[in-house]
């Protein structure tokens, strides 16, 4: 599908595309397109981003999310840094400029299709079960296609994701959902341990081999055999037992301290952290070839900030689960709670949105709507200092008083014009700087309709995108 | 950060296990519950959510029982005392995922320790705290 209100640019991409086997459709506006894109079956679809009902980079979510879910390809006549940037976190498979060669156009097409048709090839043949992690978000996609491939693999994993984004959850994911299922889950905390006490606990120890050991005791690596050992904060696995961890994920067998003979495990490794491992084995903290061990295969988990998609089903999901957990009836919320939500950033993630919640709910008593005063503070505060950066300063709405004339003295009416037009110039420049260019918010501001302003801003020379 | 503590039977051992959490935690201690069900109420009420429950298992029964808490038990990291080392209650216990063990007739320096580092070490990057201001 090409969506581009350039009919000569559709028809020169219409052409080359059919001479290289593909079926082809168009679109010369966002509508018409993704209405085609919505009832039909497609595979890639060419974005142009300036049209002339919107801008295509606020309907590629949903095209990533039709029943087909296409890759998508941006061109654009204007390429800037940021709507590449934002292209490419929305799901854009690329993002190329209008004035690119055909080779340049086609060769991301050919590359698309083929990651597309090795993709569906690998489709799970069972549905994930993933009742915990909530959200279908475009950015969340790659993360459920990586645990679909980690469920149907044995290969070890490393889930990485800054605090709160559900590495645990997706750990348990990758477990509940292989063939090991029915097998241990085993749980070392890296993070909890102390250095003197993580040897024993992953290989046990035989009797006598410290003072105290009066028996043997049998550590995590052998009680996760056929199962899954998770190990969580990796990033914390002291040093001085990196290499030892490393010949176990290679020979799968160990020696328990003071033990004679080895013991075989055959377990499956989950890791994760929230550290940035490469820098950690920059810095000489983390050994090499056990992070290239461990990443056989990665899931990379986004922040909450980069989700804002899934941000009101989480939501809705955790405040009926605080709810049937505090036996009390099921609270709503106003628009206004979840706008002041999405304006926050999320440093801890999702945990930190449910630790929100739970404070919310507490606050709004026995009031069956939540609302933004029932915020914790320091969210509110955060919200209004982020809306107040992110406004230009305000200027005086009065101009400053029109110089007196000079020279030859005009008539009044021809002075009177002069300086209305400057302080109509002034108010219509403040009025797109403070509406950052919003038609609609600047007609509800200044009382002119559409027309009126479009009118005005001709004459004066003004252009709505700043 | 709070600490629950369940334990059936307070006897010897449950005085020593409350002694070496009170030196590690120091403030605030411990709530103790001496049965699951009041253990449930407690995970009903709003705010002041546990973040850690130590719970002193006598048999692998009660390692089933508290399985039954569900989703109560969401993100509260457990630690577990276990009668003694055996095998298949070693893997009932994993299933509820615990992040430290230990047995009931250990000396409790291991548990001290970890309880220590899991209150007081800086995790990498914890969950920033969302204060009110005053």
């Amino acid at each position: 599908m090409i969506i581009d209100d350039d009919q000569v640019m559709c028809d020169m991409l219409a052409t080359k595309f059919s001479k290289m086997g593909h079926q082809t459709d168009a679109a010369q506006t966002l509508g018409s397109g993704f209405t085609k894109v919505q009832k039909g079956n497609f595979d890639l679809v060419f974005l142009d981003v300036g049209m002339p009902d919107g801008n295509g980079l606020d309907i590629l979510p949903d095209i990533r999310k039709s029943s087909s879910r296409p890759e998508v390809i941006i061109i654009t006549g204007l390429g800037d840094p940021q709507g590449a940037e934002m292209a490419i976190r929305s799901g854009a498979w690329d993002y190329i400029e209008k004035g690119s060669s055909l080779r340049e156009i086609t060769l991301p097409l050919t590359r698309a299709l083929q990651y597309r048709g090795e993709k569906l090839n690998h489709q799970p043949l069972m549905a994930l079960k993933r009742e915990s992690i909530i959200g279908n978000s475009p950015v969340m996609q790659p993360c459920f296609d990586r645990l679909a491939q980690a469920a149907a693999s044995d290969a070890n994993v490393l889930i990485t994701g800054e605090t709160g984004t559900g590495k645990e959850l997706f750990a348990r994911a990758v477990h509940e959902n292989s063939a090991r299922a029915q097998q241990s889950y085993v749980v070392v905390d890296c993070a909890s341990l102390p250095e003197s006490l993580v040897e024993n606990l992953l290989f046990g120890h035989a009797p006598g081999a410290f003072t105290g050991a009066d028996r043997a005791q049998e550590g995590l690596i052998a009680q996760a055999h056929r199962g899954t050992l998770f190990l969580d904060e990796v990033g914390e696995l002291p040093l001085s037992l990196q290499k030892a961890f490393l010949r176990v994920l290679q020979e799968h067998s160990f020696r328990p301290l003071g033990g004679g003979s080895e013991v075989h495990s055959d377990f499956r490794l989950v890791a994760a952290t929230n550290r940035d491992i490469d820098t950690l084995v920059s810095e000489g903290r983390f050994r090499r070839d056990l992070l290239f061990r461990l990443r056989s295969l990665t899931i990379g988990l986004p922040p909450l900030r980069e989700r804002s998609d899934d941000l009101t089903e989480l939501v809705m999901g955790h405040i009926a689960t605080l709810c049937e957990r505090y036996g009390i009836e099921c609270k709503g919320f106003h628009p206004e709670f979840i706008e002041a939500l999405r304006a926050y950033s999320w440093p801890g993630n999702v945990r930190e949105l449910f630790n929100t919640l739970e404070r919310a709910i507490s606050a709004a008593g026995y009031s069956p709507t939540l609302f933004r005063k029932d915020l914790p503070d320091a969210v509110r505060i955060a919200v209004a200092q982020s809306a107040l950066s992110k406004k230009p300063p305000l200027g005086p709405l009065v101009p400053e008083e029109p110089e007196p004339p000079s020279g030859e003295l005009p008539t009044l009416r021809t002075y009177l014009r002069d300086i209305t037009d400057q302080l109509e110039h002034s108010y219509l420049e403040e009025l797109l700087v403070r509406t950052g260019g919003d038609l609609k918010e600047a007609c509800d501001i200044s009382g002119l309709s559409r027309t009126g302003l479009y009118d005005r801003l001709k004459k004066h020379g003004i252009s709505r995108k700043r | 950060m709070d600490l629950l503590l369940y334990c059936a039977n307070q006897d010897d051992v449950f005085l020593q296990v409350d002694a070496v959490l009170a030196e590690a935690v120091r403030d605030p201690k411990a709530e103790v519950f001496a049965s699951l069900q009041n253990l449930a109420r407690r995970l009903t009420q709003p705010m002041d959510r546990p973040a850690v429950a130590v719970f002193m298992v006598v048999e692998a029964g009660d390692i089933l029982r508290i399985l039954e808490l569900g989703p109560l038990m969401d993100d509260i990291r457990v630690i577990l005392i276990l009668p003694r080392y055996d095998p298949d209650i070693a893997k009932t216990a994993h299933l509820l995922r615990p992040r430290y063990y230990t047995f009931a007739d250990s000396d409790f320096r291991d548990l001290g320790a970890v309880a220590t580092k899991m209150f007081h070490a800086p995790r990498s990057k914890e969950v920033p705290v969302l204060e009110d201001a005053p």
